[in-house]
């Protein structure tokens, strides 16, 4: 997972870098700084400075160890659910995706314990609408079928 | 006595009874998010600064800052009672809390502690008062140069003082430069990485980003090691209490370890980067060093706790000085601080003292109210939080999702903001998990657009000469300033990990 990760980074590092070199001028017309003055500077040392990072852990052989896959389980879980709960929140609203998601979380981590995953699941939005809604007066999103 | 002519006025400020209301809810709020393991202050601030959009600045302000310390306060109560820090800033307090609650004195360590904190805050207060005029009277004098170089200093100090890998930190301060980059450049109009898109030509906004890292990014980590499985319920040090109150021999061998310390950690405040984890742990072996029983620190010494307590609550109050007087972020909570007081209109630096004194010095004279509130808070509320830490994290996270969620959409009612902080606590997680430092995106990602700026502003004043930065007077006496910190934090990572081989031999 490190070396996912790492890679991840050096070829976000590298396509910023790229993008720094064939965009945008180092310097303007009037020898001023350009808009690609601090990106290249920035990008190049993001690039040396992760390959250098990946040596270290390669020469200290800790790049392939790591947790095992079944430690990320519950975090990954964790995150699809927040991931569909922000699709569920542009499509459907507040009104739906709220309770869903809290249900559908406690649901699976907290399994059993049907009472207090229901009481939960119905109280959060009303609390949530009476905030954000109707104490601060705050936008919420209401989804594209509003 | 035109300080205390200003804090008077200040005083008539603070002391109305919304904004008594807004500081005691901050404080309250504050201490509870403080008391969750994982979330500190930074996390704290920018989860509720949305919540602050429909009240008055000052109040507004004054609350934020209230959550800011009292965040420090709360976060020691699970160090003492869980041996979990519940931020970076308190893991010297578990050196001694933790074992102190082993033995049953968990009631007199939160009671000490609430004192040191106490202590810590009202003295890096009182300093606040006197060396803020002073600071923001110099400053004055200050150009781009030296914007520039205290921009770098913050963030390359935060760099070099890192505990873990450095080179991690220095790609992690790049990333948060690299996002800083991103939409208009300011001189030229030209666009920057916006791939086309409407919504990023303002550049990736600051609050989905600092509430991804720390507020998302910490709950999927605390499922990753797998917080949310077991309640804490069994493991929390709070029962069984022989006495609540320290002993006189508690207060008398505290009696100069709080001072002194609170003096230490406001000076360490003061340098953009340093922060409050530098010197709560320079104060623990600071106090090690001094004592003439050093063999009792780690087994449940008093002095080991109210040492790093005491001047962490005032490295934090000390890191206020350079936000308020340069409007430079010296720590991530600080930059979350500074987000907000952008977003009221408020710009912090050398003239906001002589501009907007009202809302100065009523923020200054707020923090010695808010200190007291703590006090008294942190001492009778202890089973109230003894109760909020043995919540389950897993009916918990939720909810705070669903608050982070709402609060990032109510900011620019913007769904891409919403995915921004969802990608951004992903990318947190991730960074945490593998050394990274997320405080280090967060604090380059709003010290980079200023570096740039003045940057730029220097090299038009030289005609594109490097030399001004060796012309100046106080450009030479930061970068003189900046070695001495660097060098003096390569030296403290030398010693931390000869401590550590030591420890480890024995």
């Amino acid at each position: 997972m490190r070396l996912f990760f790492y890679l991840f980074i050096l070829v976000v590092a590298a396509c910023y870098t790229y993008m720094a070199f064939s965009d945008l001028t180092f310097l303007t017309n009037r020898g001023r700084m350009g808009p690609g003055f601090f990106p290249r500077i920035l990008g190049v040392t993001m690039v040396v400075a992760m390959l250098m990072a990946i040596l270290i852990d390669i020469k200290n052989k800790t790049l392939f160890s790591g947790a095992q896959d079944s430690q990320y389980q519950d975090a990954a879980v964790l995150i699809g659910l927040s991931l569909t709960f922000g699709v569920m929140l542009m499509v459907l609203g507040y009104v739906i995706a709220i309770p869903a998601y809290i249900g559908a979380t406690l649901c699976y981590f907290n399994r059993g314990k049907h009472k207090t995953n229901a009481a939960v699941t119905v109280a959060v939005p009303v609390v949530i609408h009476f905030l954000f809604g109707t104490l601060l007066n705050a936008s919420l999103p209401h989804g594209l079928w509003w | 006595m035109e300080i205390f002519d200003n804090l008077l006025m200040g005083l008539s400020i603070a002391i109305t009874p919304v904004n008594l209301l807004y500081l005691l809810l901050g404080a309250t709020i504050g201490m509870v998010i403080g008391s969750i393991p994982g979330f500190g202050p930074s996390a704290g601030i920018a989860i509720l600064l949305p919540v602050t959009f429909s009240m008055d600045p000052i109040g507004a302000v004054m609350m934020l800052a209230a959550i800011y310390y009292g965040a420090m306060y709360g976060g020691t109560i699970t160090a003492i009672l869980l041996n979990t820090p519940g931020d970076s800033t308190t893991v010297a307090s578990t050196f001694d809390g933790f074992p102190l609650a082993q033995q049953g004195r968990a009631g007199p360590a939160l009671v000490m502690q609430a004192c040191a904190s106490f202590t810590g805050g009202t003295i890096g207060v009182i300093l606040i008062t006197l060396l803020a005029p002073m600071f923001a009277m110099v400053t004055r004098s200050f150009g781009p140069p030296e914007f520039f170089l205290l921009c770098l200093m913050g963030i390359l100090t935060l760099v070099a003082l890192m505990s873990g890998n450095w080179i991690l930190g220095l790609v992690s301060a790049l990333i948060g430069f690299a996002l800083g980059t991103v939409g208009v450049d300011m001189e030229t109009g030209h666009q920057r990485f916006t791939f086309g898109s409407t919504e990023l030509i303002g550049g990736i906004h600051f609050i989905p980003v600092a509430i991804g890292l720390f507020g998302i990014g910490e709950l999927f980590h605390a499922f990753y090691s797998g917080a949310h499985k077991s309640g804490t319920g069994g493991i929390v040090q709070y029962q069984n209490e022989e006495r609540f109150w320290p002993t006189s021999k508690d207060l008398r061998e505290s009696k100069f370890t709080m001072p002194r310390n609170a003096i230490l950690g406001f000076c360490i405040g003061l340098i953009p980067g340093a922060g409050a984890t530098i010197a709560s742990l320079m104060a623990y072996s600071l106090e090690k060093s001094l004592s003439s029983t050093p063999k009792k620190f780690g087994q449940g010494e008093m002095r080991g706790l109210t040492a790093p307590e005491s001047a962490n609550n005032a490295a934090s109050s000390g890191a206020m000085v350079p936000l308020l007087t340069l409007g430079i972020p010296g720590s991530a909570s600080t930059a979350v601080l500074l987000a907000a007081f952008i977003m009221w209109g408020l710009r912090p630096g050398p003239l906001l003292m002589a501009e907007n004194p009202q809302f100065a010095w009523g923020l200054i004279s707020s923090m010695y109210l808010g200190n007291m509130a703590l006090l008294a808070i942190s001492i009778f509320a202890i089973p109230l939080f003894v109760y909020i830490i043995k919540a389950p994290y897993r009916i918990l996270a939720p909810l705070v999702l669903v608050v982070c969620v709402m609060g990032t959409f109510s900011v620019n009612a913007s769904m891409i903001e919403v995915f921004i902080m969802l990608g951004a606590g992903v990318i947190g997680f991730l960074m945490k998990r593998f050394g990274f430092s997320p405080a280090a995106v967060v604090l380059a990602l709003v010290l980079g657009p200023m570096a740039e700026e003045s940057l730029r502003q220097t090299l038009i004043i030289s005609r594109g000469s490097f030399d001004i930065f060796f012309l100046r007077p106080s450009s030479v006496y930061i970068m003189v300033f900046f070695v001495a910190v660097i060098f003096s934090g390569i030296l403290l990572n030398a010693y931390r990990k000869r401590t550590n081989i030591q420890g480890a031999q024995a």
